[in-house]
């Protein structure tokens, strides 16, 4: 009951007139960067960081959080009407929703993605409002082994739980961790790592390092294919679902907000994952399975709902315990740290209005989205006819401009631009780019809960075992790091046996 | 392979760069190198299982290079920024954005004039808006004072 007297709060500061119209900006943003190809909504918050200094902490947040979940909707337009995923998670939703489009039945996929992130979106914001306490409560237990496991935590956990090389994506984070270290020693006060560069003394900012890997970087990308997309042309007619549809899709929706919830608390999963595993699930359940990958209408509502799902359920890690579900909600907490605000378990006792106004603004978010994407689809698939040539190099001058705003120096904009190559490499090497945004933002925490739990301990490692929160943390990551050697080793025996040839006694036989 | 290199330089800067600082501090305090040691540790193990796993062919980590056009445009692109960002202090902010505008629009992407015109009208008239005015940012002005 305590949880729905604050939210009671929260809608209070909410629905004030100003944080109304900055929950509409950032949804109304993240739907129009959604529906771009070539940069995602972490990208759009990045570039955006720069615009919230100096606003109220509170409006700051809701207009970043509306960008984050406002993406998820805006993915599905490109993917239905182009045929390219306007975000990654939007890929299955490509698959079928482009079949459907092409049978005259893109309205049909819209409005079944719109409705089904609309309810996957509200029912994991339910749970968030009564996990997220309980969570920041539990939180207020740990100490620093616990706080240090938890960081690690949630870099191994990233490695285990995406798909493709673990060992590329502990490498990116080791990296990132590396990239932390650079500036002057916390405890110390030394210069660590700077060369005698005096711009390197306070180390590198996380906003230009997260400008270059996604803005620049996917820019570059994008530019190496230009053809003007020519979108399938829709009326607002054709959003009318049928009965039948309905009554198909709505198990799938259930099923899709269940399975993205559940995996975007993980941290690492994210929005991506659970839009995967939400289609492949459902094609189970399907009455329809063949239909799958021809145009099965359930497989875009399970996909779509559990997308938006899991961009709500990162933040229960993020607001419960200070720690990133994935490359969004690291900007956001690198957000509230350039407010002057500290995340972790103390944020609800200490910053109720903002937690709570957060939580009430993404149900109004989510109201707005539905409004912005039934009606008002057909004018949103308008924007795709403008060709990306003319979009790309105002997105590289907002990149630096907003890399050049933090600190008004021509230095970070080369920061930028350094990362943006080294996110386009990254990008060209399928080295996933989440894990050293995750680094930059969990580091300064790993690295002061390490020192101070050896300095508690005087030196003995045992202060992670000895403890049983600690202790039990200690092994999911053991775990994390270890199940997927262990998958790995099975699958390469599984292979060797199918290719061992037969005897030669039993080839006369 | 290359990744596998890269890391492992990368991580081998890192420990000498570090290598004059204290691993610990007084009665067992962790150091400024403690933690640097550590990482740079992990990851030149992390980029010799990478390289290992290359040698074996089991890693597939070939990049994936664009065609002709689309490498002309990229290394076009990352020249027009690297000049940006060196002109931008002599030149001004605004005016070098400008002239990167219209070269990415007119000369790498081979857009229309007029429209090309347009968007840099615009792209200005709302970095001049938003950031300049409203958030009060300043920049480097030019020899033509702006």
């Amino acid at each position: 009951m305590d949880a729905l007297a604050s939210l009671a709060q929260g809608f209070e500061i909410a629905l004030t007139p100003t944080n109304l119209l900055f929950v509409f900006i950032g949804v109304l943003i993240g739907q129009v960067i959604g529906a771009l190809p070539g940069i995602g909504p972490a990208a759009g918050m990045a570039l955006l960081l720069p615009v919230t200094f100096g606003m109220n902490p509170t409006t700051a947040i809701v207009m970043l959080t509306g960008i984050m979940y406002g993406g998820m909707y805006g993915g599905t337009l490109t993917s239905v009407l182009v045929n390219v995923p306007g975000e990654a998670s939007s890929v299955m939703t490509a698959v079928d929703g482009h079949e459907l489009a092409k049978r005259g039945r893109a309205g049909a996929a819209l409005s079944i993605a719109a409705i089904g992130s609309f309810l996957a979106g509200v029912g994991a914001v339910s749970i968030l409002v009564f996990a997220t306490p309980v969570l920041a409560t539990f939180g207020l237990r740990f100490s620093s082994p616990e706080f240090f496991l938890l960081a690690l935590l949630g870099l191994t956990a990233t490695a285990s739980l995406r798909s493709g090389s673990m060992v590329k994506t502990l490498i990116v984070a080791a990296f990132g961790l590396m990239i932390a270290m650079i500036g002057t020693d916390p405890i110390a006060g030394t210069d660590r790592l700077t060369y005698g560069q005096l711009a390197l003394i306070d180390g590198l900012d996380f906003l230009p390092i997260a400008i270059g890997i996604f803005g620049v970087a996917e820019v570059l990308v994008s530019l190496e294919r230009l053809e003007d997309v020519k979108p399938i042309k829709m009326r607002l007619r054709d959003l009318m679902l049928t009965k039948a549809e309905w009554l198909l899709c709505r198990k799938s929706i259930a099923r899709g907000g269940t399975v993205g919830f559940l995996v975007g608390v993980l941290p690492g999963a994210g929005p991506t994952i659970a839009a995967f595993i939400a289609y492949i699930l459902e094609r189970r359940f399907s009455p329809n399975p063949a239909q799958f990958g021809h145009g099965a209408l359930d497989g875009v509502a399970a996909s779509e709902s559990a997308n938006n799902a899991a961009a709500h359920a990162g933040l229960v890690p993020m607001l419960g315990l200070g720690i990133p579900a994935g490359a969004g909600s690291a900007v956001l907490m690198s957000a509230l740290v350039l407010q002057g605000i500290r995340p972790g378990p103390m944020l609800m006792t200490e910053q109720p209005g903002l937690v709570w106004g957060l939580i009430a603004s993404m149900f109004v978010g989510n109201v707005m989205l539905l409004a912005l994407n039934l009606p008002l689809a057909p004018v949103f698939a308008s924007l795709l006819r403008v060709p990306y040539a003319y979009l790309a190099p105002p997105i590289l001058v907002f990149s630096l401009v907003g890399a050049y705003a933090t600190t008004s120096s021509m230095f970070t904009v080369g920061v930028a631009l350094l990362f943006g190559a080294i996110g386009y490499i990254m990008i060209k090497a399928n080295l996933p780019r989440a894990p050293l945004v995750l680094a930059l933002v969990l580091a300064p925490l790993l690295e002061s809960s390490l020192r101070q739990s050896l300095t508690f301990s005087q030196g003995s490692p045992m202060i992670f075992v000895e403890r049983p929160i600690s202790a039990v943390l200690l092994v999911v990551v053991l775990l994390t790091i270890l199940s997927p050697i262990f998958a790995a080793v099975r699958s390469h025996r599984r292979r060797r046996v199918t290719q061992i040839p037969a005897e030669p006694a039993e080839i006369a036989r | 392979m290359a990744v596998a290199i890269a890391v492992m330089l990368t991580a081998l800067v890192a420990l000498l760069g570090t290598g004059d600082l204290p691993y610990f501090l007084v009665d067992e305090v962790p150091g400024p190198a403690f933690l640097p040691l550590l990482i740079g540790g992990v990851a030149m193990l992390l980029g010799a299982v990478l390289l290992i796993q290359s040698l074996r062919g089991g890693e597939d980590d070939e990049l994936d290079w664009p065609g002709k056009a689309g490498a002309r445009r990229i290394v076009l692109c990352a020249v027009a920024l690297i000049t940006l960002a060196a002109a931008a202090p002599f030149l001004g902010l605004v005016p070098g954005f400008v002239l990167f505008l219209l070269f990415m629009l007119l000369v790498v992407e081979r857009r229309a004039f007029w429209p090309s015109v347009l968007t840099t009208v615009m792209t200005m008239a709302l970095v001049e808006g938003v950031f300049i005015q409203w958030l009060g940012i300043s920049v480097p002005y030019g020899p033509f004072g702006f």
